[in-house]
């Protein structure tokens, strides 16, 4: 992987249904634009385990999803008990 | 005051907003205003340089889904919505291993919240927060 930075239209064509592990991310609100790809893979924990240890020489990093999640179940917190 | 920008595409899409840890590790959070405590996932928290084995202990927690067990961490650095929380205690919860996929990572709840004036303005699709 080198430091080339790539769109995020252009990693769903890349990665397509990928979790990519991206650097120097570039937002809009709460949307990724682009970044330079650390890692890509379909599981997500696979890039959060291996990812860690490549995001030394960037100030920020973040894990996108190159595609449309098909979520089943919410995450639904309520309280404490 | 800060004004953080939402979209809410559909009925069943929640408020997602921005978190970072350290400053460096940027996330997705969904604001639960019906949460008591913030929770993120636990694949996030070992991959912003947390060791799993390191946590304060277990809590029972209430869900939608019934009561889960959850670990307990003090964050360094937790900041989102404008507010920095330092030594912040989240509940982490392993969302994947229990067949949560979400392009969120977890939920900011009320004890993050508890200390400012905020206020969701569902018409706008905004967040208002004074700091």
């Amino acid at each position: 992987m080198d430091n080339t930075y790539i769109a995020f239209d252009e990693l769903k064509k890349l990665y397509p249904d990928e979790w990519v592990l991206l650097a120097d991310p570039e937002m809009k609100n709460t949307s990724v634009l682009g970044g330079v790809v650390l890692y890509h893979s379909k599981d997500k924990k696979e890039v959060c385990y291996i990812g860690r240890d490549k995001t030394a020489d960037y100030s920020t990093v973040t894990i996108a999803f190159a595609g449309d999640i098909k979520q089943h179940r919410k995450i639904g917190i309520l309280k404490r008990l | 005051m800060k004004i953080f920008p939402f979209d809410l595409p559909s009925n069943e899409d929640v408020i997602i907003v921005n978190a970072s840890i350290e400053g460096k590790f940027k996330f997705r959070l969904a604001l639960d205003t019906a949460a008591t405590h913030t929770t993120i996932d636990s694949n996030v928290l070992y991959f912003s340089g947390y060791e799993l084995k390191n946590s304060k202990g277990e809590k029972e927690v209430e869900t939608s889904n019934g009561i889960i067990v959850v670990e307990t961490f003090d964050i360094d650095q937790l900041e989102c919505l404008g507010i920095k929380k330092i030594n912040f205690e989240v509940q982490v919860y392993d969302f994947l291993g229990h067949g949560i996929t979400s392009d969120y990572d977890g939920v900011i709840g009320l004890n993050f919240l508890c200390e400012n004036k905020f206020c969701i303005d569902m018409l706008k699709g905004e967040i208002s927060i004074d700091i």
